[in-house]
């Protein structure tokens, strides 16, 4: 009615307190007064007066509760009431106290690491202006539209060209076409390779960023078939490599050897999120910024790779956004079939696209610490149950007295609040230490990793789960304690026993515990095991002391235009790239400390391999569709022997082979097993089919397989060939795996420490390329693994942290029960009851408990952990290793937390026993 | 909340109203005019005044301030607030349909 009214008084009641109760009385005196004036002036005596006027006036306690009442100020009254007795309470049972404060804070502590996680990745919006706006624009295949890729060139011209719902789209291309050497001529600087994004002039708008000097690409800058040669460099480059000279904008620097002039830094907070297509192991980090450089060719392609990025028109949502982008891919799908045959798209929010690898794990993460929080609150209620065991007598007279049942479930949750807010305190302080070691054991490019902070957002939802929490941990006590309280207790004379029933319940509440306990250690079994599985990977190569670099040269240097073949560019491969690989070889061959040196077309470990079509002389053709292939392979003599890979059966590339000679081929074990189940390949001919001269390889060989990454679910067929003897000419974008080469180097000893030889020695070759991401190949494997580690090590610690506190409320339960049954086990003992009696009635009743809880967890894992499939090497999600192995850590667990209650039920003294009735 | 047994529930708050419509008063006056306005024929136990008239004050219909009573003293002045003003027309005119329809129901029954 007046809510404001209501307010104002009630709060000039918390706050004028004393004012307030003065009045009341002021008031209360005034009209007793006045009435025994005119009763004396009616003709009483003023004794006899003010004594009527008393008794006319009724009881001054009880009105002024009322007038308390008509306050609002008696809830207040309460909760400070309850509140101040529950702070009495824990005073009095420090166990109590100390048992739930570490219970919740353990709970609230993990609750609260993870939401700051999920917070500073998925909640804070992105430094860019407004950039809840923003927007991301995939191509998907239409049947499934959540396998998302980047999308052609003709299809962001096209949606950019039609769409009114966005104020502008803008694209990059995130692959590898802004990958850079920065040549050393002009400042006498080494090569340096440069990890560079193509912008289309209209992201900076899009995204709403300046550069600090300088300024962005204008249109004119990036027309199709018509670059100009300029860069925006990024402030960490304009520091490193040129000093933060001021007059670095206008300066020309070259890229790739091309001279190219500099118009603009980036503000030093820039970051564009990791292209989630671009290879795992490439870093969030950019040099430099260049234009799209789009050819005509790759208009007319069908080809992906620009991430489409748009800027949604004040007030429309993401959902319309998305109908309107349908209603033109539709359209262009119809009016243009070459170039968007079954185009179907996908518009995601910026930050959900941006950390999209990121939200499943902190998702089922968040559920983990949700079970442990449950597990904690349970806890506190077991322990709250005992302890309402022995105030049973006074809730029963607090009944008695018409406390209605809703008072007596506030008051509980009141009482508890002290613990749980003790619990939160705890749990921050808890937290922000894990945060601290988080942020030193997550990966680099973990999102955002270093700006994880505990905000207002964060204190807002500890708060919310201190609530949560003791309303979770005390409804259930204080239901059981109001529930019948009536006459029983009083009757019982103040005896502190629990029903049957009540003792169940709390075992029940164990039993639930258990079950969730279980459920995490199984998640977080299930991953351990497959973690180990995946470390012991037989990796079919040897990467200790293996030290790996790129070494690529430009377009300019590897291709000339020859074309078009099937609808993509055809380009003749220029003999100077592999002339320059081997010129590294025999260099670095010289360098001592270094014992072997190779070279392939892939990063041994690091998961990139081209697939190729082939087909095998004298075996049926493939079906159209089934199509076969294997990963396409071109390596440098040595290669297997610097690997470490065994030559299984044939014979080793060796000087014979030259660009002129016969063709060989090697292959691995998967590809002989695959496709030459009966019969000996040594000697069979193999032909590709993507270039117009194919000619026929000739398998001379065949090693062992070796993993393309431990993460590979299964082992590919692979052809390994000499690079010498590779086409003349190649098709499409796969010019690129002919402009460089990896370089695998096994040294002596510390690998890291013959970087700078390395780097020298390869100056002196070519002292206008770099030597790019060098490092060990143990490194690149690490890297894979990272994240994989992280969540494994967090998932353990929760499923830890529940177990112990599960085996706390076990040994609660226990202990209360050998507590409860004293005199039971003593008339047990003076009947000549042995120790095998007394053990067997105790752990009987915990078997009971363990049993069912570890069943109930097991039922609930098998329904859970399909969740974490993805996460998942070399087991399954029902391995029944990791089944058994909790389960019977959890029996011990159990089993462990009754010793102390059984070594007490055998000590029971039976005179003691009895007596204590 | 008790209600004095005499009294239908809603009653005291009414007559409060009224009693208070005729201009600012102490509690103890508020009672004289009630017993004045009603001829003594509803009493109330004077001390479930206070928390009705709390109550009121919390709802935002009543005023409150400090003055002097006629015989000099300090004592709390209660007043209707406009919103008092409304509730007071309000309750009135429900309160004559209910004591209409009930006469003419009990009437009715006598026939």
């Amino acid at each position: 009615m007046m809510p404001a009214a209501r307010t104002w008084s009630f709060i000039q009641g918390l706050f004028r307190r004393n004012a307030v109760e003065t009045g009341m009385s002021e008031e209360i005196r005034f009209h007793i007064e006045s009435r025994a004036q005119d009763l004396v002036a009616q003709g009483a005596s003023p004794e006899d007066a003010l004594r009527r006027a008393r008794i006319e006036f009724g009881s001054t306690e009880k009105y002024r509760e009322e007038m308390r009442v008509a306050r609002g100020l008696r809830l207040f009254d309460e909760l400070r009431a309850d509140l101040v007795s529950g702070i009495r309470g824990l005073r009095r049972s420090p166990t109590f106290a100390v048992v739930s404060t570490i219970s919740l804070a353990l709970g609230i502590g993990a609750n609260t690491l993870i939401f700051s996680i999920i917070n500073s990745t998925l909640l804070k919006p992105m430094g860019y202006r407004d950039s809840s706006r923003l927007a991301v624009i995939w191509t998907t295949p239409s049947q499934n539209r959540q396998q998302i890729s980047t999308s052609s060139v003709s299809t962001y011209f096209g949606l950019r060209d039609q769409t009114r719902l966005f104020e502008s789209l803008g694209a990059f291309n995130g692959g590898g076409c802004g990958i850079r050497t920065l040549g050393s001529d002009r400042d006498g600087g080494p090569a340096e390779r440069l990890f560079g994004q193509c912008f289309s002039p209209s992201l900076f708008d899009v995204l709403g960023v300046r550069p600090e000097i300088g300024r962005a690409f204008t249109d004119s800058e990036d027309q199709v078939g018509n670059v100009a040669p300029v860069v925006l460099i990024s402030h960490g480059l304009w520091m490193r490599r040129f000093g933060g000279d001021p007059q670095i904008v206008g300066k020309q620097i070259d890229l790739n050897q091309i001279p190219t002039t500099v118009i603009g830094v980036m503000p030093a907070n820039f970051e564009l999120f990791k292209d989630p297509n671009a290879e795992a192991t490439r870093t969030p980090i950019i040099d430099c910024i260049l234009p799209l450089e789009l050819t005509p060719t790759q208009v007319q392609s069908k080809v992906g790779g620009l991430t489409i990025v748009g800027r949604l028109k004040p007030g429309f949502s993401l959902r319309q956004g998305q109908t309107e982008i349908d209603t033109i891919a539709a359209r262009l799908a119809a009016s243009d079939k070459e170039r968007h045959d079954g185009l179907s798209t996908r518009v995601d929010a910026l930050q959900a696209a941006a950390y999209r690898d990121y939200r499943t794990p902190l998702i089922l993460l968040e559920a983990a610490v949700a079970f442990v929080l449950l597990i904690s609150c349970a806890n506190v209620a077991g322990l709250l149950l005992s302890r309402t065991a022995a105030r049973r007598g006074e809730v029963a007279l607090r009944c008695a007295l018409g406390a209605g049942r809703v008072r007596i479930v506030r008051q509980f949750v009141t009482e508890n609040l002290p613990v749980a807010i003790m619990g939160g305190v705890a749990g921050v302080i808890l937290s922000a230490a894990g945060l601290r070691v988080f942020q030193l054991i997550a990966p680099r490019d973990f999102p955002r990793v270093d700006q994880i902070t505990m905000d207002g957002r964060v204190l807002a939802f500890v708060a919310c789960i201190v609530l949560v929490s003791s309303v979770i941990s005390s409804a259930i006590p204080a239901l059981q304690a109001s529930k019948g309280a009536l006459v029983d207790p009083l009757k019982e004379s103040g005896r502190a026993t629990w029903g049957r029933g009540r003792m169940r319940f709390r075992r029940g509440l164990v039993m639930g515990q258990m079950a969730l306990a279980v459920v995490l250690l199984i998640c977080s079994g299930l991953m351990v095991h497959s973690f180990i599985r995946v470390v012991q990977t037989d990796l079919g190569a040897d990467p200790k002391n293996l030290l790996t670099f790129e070494f690529r040269l430009t377009m300019a240097e590897t291709v000339t235009p020859a074309g078009r073949y099937r609808g993509l560019g055809l380009w003749n491969i220029s003999p100077l790239p592999a002339r320059r690989f081997e010129q590294v070889l025999e260099r670095l061959k010289g360098v001592p400390g270094i014992r072997g040196v190779a070279a392939a077309n892939f990063t041994p470990f690091r998961g990139d391999a081209v697939k190729l079509p082939f087909v095998v002389e004298g075996h049926p053709a493939p079906a159209e569709a089934q199509q076969q292939t294997a990963n396409y392979l071109a390596i440098t003599r040595g290669f297997f022997d610097v690997m470490k890979i065994p030559l299984l059966r044939g014979r080793d590339f060796d000087e014979r082979d030259t660009a002129d000679s016969t063709h060989v081929m090697m292959i691995n074990e998967t590809m002989a097993r695959q496709f030459f189940p009966n019969e000996d390949p040594i000697g069979r001919h193999v032909t590709m089919d993507f270039v117009p001269d194919e000619r026929p390889w000739e398998i001379v060989g065949v090693v062992r397989d070796t993993v393309t990454s431990p993460l590979q679910r299964e082992q590919l067929p692979a052809m390994y060939v000499p690079h010498l003897q590779q086409p003349a000419k190649f098709t499409g974008p796969l010019w690129y795996i002919r402009s460089g080469m990896y370089f695998v180097v096994r040294t002596t000893s510390d690998p890291m420490r013959m970087s700078s030889a390395i780097k020298e020695a390869v100056a002196e070759v070519d002292r206008n390329t770099a030597v790019a991401d060098l490092r060990t190949a143990g490194e690149t494997i690490d890297n894979q693994l990272r994240n994989l580690q992280l969540y494994t090590l967090l998932l353990t610690i929760f499923g830890m942290v529940a177990t112990i506190l599960a085996a706390i409320g076990m040994y609660g339960v226990m202990a209360y029960s050998v507590g409860e049954r004293t005199k039971e086990i003593g008339i047990r003992v003076a009947l000549g009851g042995r120790t095998y009696d007394i053990l067997f009635m105790v752990f009987r009743q915990a078997a009971v408990v363990i049993g069912i809880g570890v069943a109930a967890g097991l039922l609930g894992s098998l329904t859970v952990t399909g969740l974490i499939r993805t996460w998942l090497f070399g087991i399954t999600e029902t391995d029944p290793a990791t089944y058994v192995f909790i389960s019977v850590f959890l029996l011990v667990v159990g089993a462990a937390a009754c010793l102390v209650p059984a070594r007490r039920a055998l000590s029971v003294d039976p005179t003691i026993a009895l007596k204590y009735e | 909340m008790t209600e004095n047994a005499d009294l239908l529930p809603g009653t005291l708050d009414l007559l409060i109203l009224k009693a208070l419509s005729l201009g600012n008063e102490h509690g103890y006056g508020v009672l004289l005019r009630i017993q004045r306005i009603t001829g003594g024929a509803l009493t109330v136990e004077q001390g479930a005044l206070y928390p009705a008239l709390y109550r009121l004050e919390h709802r935002g219909l009543l005023e409150t301030e400090w003055g002097t009573s006629d015989n000099n003293r300090r004592a709390k002045f209660y007043g209707l607030t406009s919103a008092g003003r409304r509730q007071l027309k309000q309750e009135t005119q429900r309160w004559s349909r209910i004591a209409l329809a009930m006469s003419t129901a009990l009437g009715t029954q006598e026939v």
